[in-house]
């Protein structure tokens, strides 16, 4: 029943348990990456596994673990958010997360083939991946698999889409969606107009690998690459807006405040998925196939929607009764962790610059600390901020705080000396680095970070194990919530709610509903003071 | 207009706007092209919700469907089949036929649930 289930939080929970496991497998994958990384002209990995590993840890982790994940928190906590009592669709959801799970099951069976899995990089450009310099049934399987993935993920997001549009509770305009739905929008948005783009794509790329000879020569290279990175920089938005609607949510219930500017939160993010589905030349400015000032103006202009969500947490923080719970700690250093990874993508915005860092570690570090910390401490604060909705359970805090210092020092041991490794010019996507003063050091420190990375995933492991089987009960609402999925018993019956809603009268009910109380108390209590 | 095809609409048109900045500035056509699939893919949806009509009334609520998880397999099963042995194509294709014909069955009680109430 569970497998076949078309409710939408059972959905959601199959997708994201099958994501984690997808992020172990990743993690593994990096481990032994880095492993290979510690010494100069190690010879732990060849040459080709190390390519299969460097593509199979990028495809896993972007097409089967943060997408889907983003996808999946969506899924289970935008019904209840805005007051659906099921998802549109729910047929539809299911078959997507089916033919998702089969999409991750036919790029890993890659492995057990002769010629090994993908090996050209989660990007597989052409001419690379194409029949003659890739022959052999894993780079199909992985074609295959992530066209699979992404069609699966499609409809998902269609389904989301969908419901947003239509099933809103009485009240629930769009102008008074809670914060985390309004991020799970205009990221399944993205999803369905990029994706299909994708599916296309790799479609093509077949069709090449098997004599259709689509991408020939290098305006045919040119033109793959247009393609795929129509998918490749949105899906970057994809993996980074669910968290930072996470860590919104986990920030202004822990600073005890409605989220900060909300209007033009709302107005910034329309304004921050619409540009950055119009930014993915700059990843293509060294091939001199595009016109770089346009892509170098509109991945400037991401600035800007940037700059309002940060000054939106600070509003959101000043005057603030802030209690630091994991979640909140998860939250806040999400926004920082970010802002390097955001700061960093100035550089590789301007074209001047990019040439100088393009293809070193400097860009691996960039997109770590977006793709890495910009989402996976967002996770987190939603997982710590939402678990005892789905499980009826607290995490506990003290070994909360325990996998927050280590991934915190992990993430910063593994990512930041990278930046100093791509500017010492340590070209990215080498299995063996030559001797070179400070690299092996600086490498070194980097593959401890990746064991402490993964120390603080089983510290994480060990508190859901250790929360659910010795239960600290959570009841309906244990943070003071301000959104309708407070509102029901936790975790959630079969049709969401059981009693009537409260009434919606903006995008924080529940914070309403406590602020008239205190004003009737205080209201109350004005009389009998004023003759004192 | 239903309220919520708007940030649809909305997103559409920004995502117009940027691309025919773009179409003027690069005047690349493929780039075009995608700006415009995006658009168009959106706009579908937005379609979808203003012209499909709400219903009203009690709503026939589908707990589970063995029927769309057959067919999802069978879809798979049908493209691992282009990569690794056509035989599993028919494999595939089999699995599907089986799952369209109980998904119509479970569509069929859904209806009759429906118009029961």
């Amino acid at each position: 029943m569970i497998a076949i289930s078309t409710d939408h939080k059972r959905i959601g929970l199959n997708l994201a348990l099958t994501s984690l496991f997808y992020f172990l497998l990743g993690g593994l994958f990096a481990l032994l990456m880095r492993a290979q990384l510690t010494e100069p002209n190690n010879t732990l990995l060849s040459n080709s596994r190390y390519d299969e590993l460097f593509t199979m840890h990028g495809s896993t982790m972007i097409y089967l673990f943060v997408t889907p994940m983003a996808l999946a928190l969506a899924l289970y906590l935008v019904p209840l958010q805005i007051g659906a009592r099921t998802i549109s669709g729910p047929r539809v959801a299911l078959a997507g997360f089916w033919i998702f799970f089969c999409g991750g099951l036919v790029m890993q069976s890659g492995w057990m083939t002769s010629s090994g899995p993908g090996q050209d990089g989660w990007t597989s450009y052409t001419p690379l991946s194409n029949g003659t310099y890739t022959p052999g049934v894993g780079q199909d399987l992985w074609v295959i698999g992530v066209i699979l993935a992404a069609l699966g993920q499609l409809l998902i997001a269609g389904c989301i889409t969908v419901t947003v549009a239509r099933r809103r509770a009485p009240g629930m305009t769009v102008l008074r969606m809670p914060v985390f739905t309004w991020t799970a929008l205009v990221s399944v948005l993205m999803v369905v107009a990029a994706f299909p783009v994708l599916i296309v794509a790799l479609v093509l790329l077949y069709l090449d690998r098997h004599g259709a000879n689509i991408f020939t020569g290098f305006t045919g290279a040119i033109d793959y690459e247009d393609l795929f990175w129509f998918f490749g920089h949105p899906v970057v938005y994809v993996m980074f807006f669910p968290y930072l609607g996470c860590a919104a949510e986990a920030v202004a219930v822990n600073a005890h405040k409605r989220w900060f500017g909300y209007t033009a939160f709302v107005a910034s993010m329309m304004l921050f998925s619409v540009l950055s589905m119009s930014v993915w030349g700059h990843h293509m400015f060294v091939t001199g196939g595009i016109t770089n000032p346009y892509f170098a103006f509109t991945s400037t202009l991401l600035l800007v929607p940037a700059g309002i969500e940060y000054f939106d947490l600070v509003g959101t923080l000043v005057g603030g009764s802030i209690t630091l719970r994991c979640s909140m700690l998860f939250g806040l250093t999400f926004f920082i962790q970010f802002l390097i990874g955001g700061t960093t993508g100035i550089f590789v915005a301007s074209p001047v610059l990019d040439y100088n860092v393009y293809g070193s570690y400097f860009v691996v570090a960039h997109f770590h600390y977006t793709l890495f910390a910009g989402s996976i401490f967002g996770f987190f604060a939603g997982v710590y901020h939402w678990f005892p909705k789905v499980t009826g359970a607290r995490l506990r805090e003290g070994i909360g705080r325990v996998h927050f210092v280590l991934l915190a020092i992990g993430t910063n041991m593994t990512f930041l000396p990278m930046f100093f490794l791509g500017e010492d010019g340590m070209p990215r996507r080498v299995a063996r680095y030559r001797k070179h003063p400070g690299w092996a050091t600086l490498n070194r420190i980097e593959t401890a970070g990746a064991g402490v990375i993964a120390l603080a995933i089983v510290v994480f492991l060990t508190n859901v194990v250790v929360s659910l089987r010795r239960r600290s009960l959570a009841g309906n609402d244990p943070w003071h919530g301000h959104t309708l999925e407070w509102t029901t018993s936790s975790p959630p019956p079969a049709l969401n709610f059981e009693q009537p809603l409260p009434p919606v009268r903006s995008y924080a009910p529940l914070l309403d509903l406590r602020e008239q109380a205190e004003d009737e108390a205080t209201r109350r209590a004005a009389p009998a003071e004023a003759p004192a | 207009m239903r309220s919520g095809a708007l940030p649809l609409l909305c997103w559409a048109a920004l995502l117009a706007l940027s691309g025919a900045l773009n179409a003027v500035w690069a005047g690349a056509s493929i780039q075009t092209a995608t700006f415009g699939a995006g658009v168009f893919a959106i706009v579908l949806f937005a379609a979808a919700v203003l012209l499909r009509p709400q219903r009203a009334g009690p709503e026939a609520v589908t707990r589970a469907s063995f029927a769309t998880v057959i067919v999802a397999i069978g879809f798979a099963t049908l493209m691992f089949g282009f990569s690794f042995g056509h035989f599993i194509i028919y494999l595939g294709v089999g699995l599907m036929v089986a799952g369209v014909g109980r998904l119509l069955l479970e569509l069929r009680h859904q209806r009759r649930a429906r118009s029961q109430r």
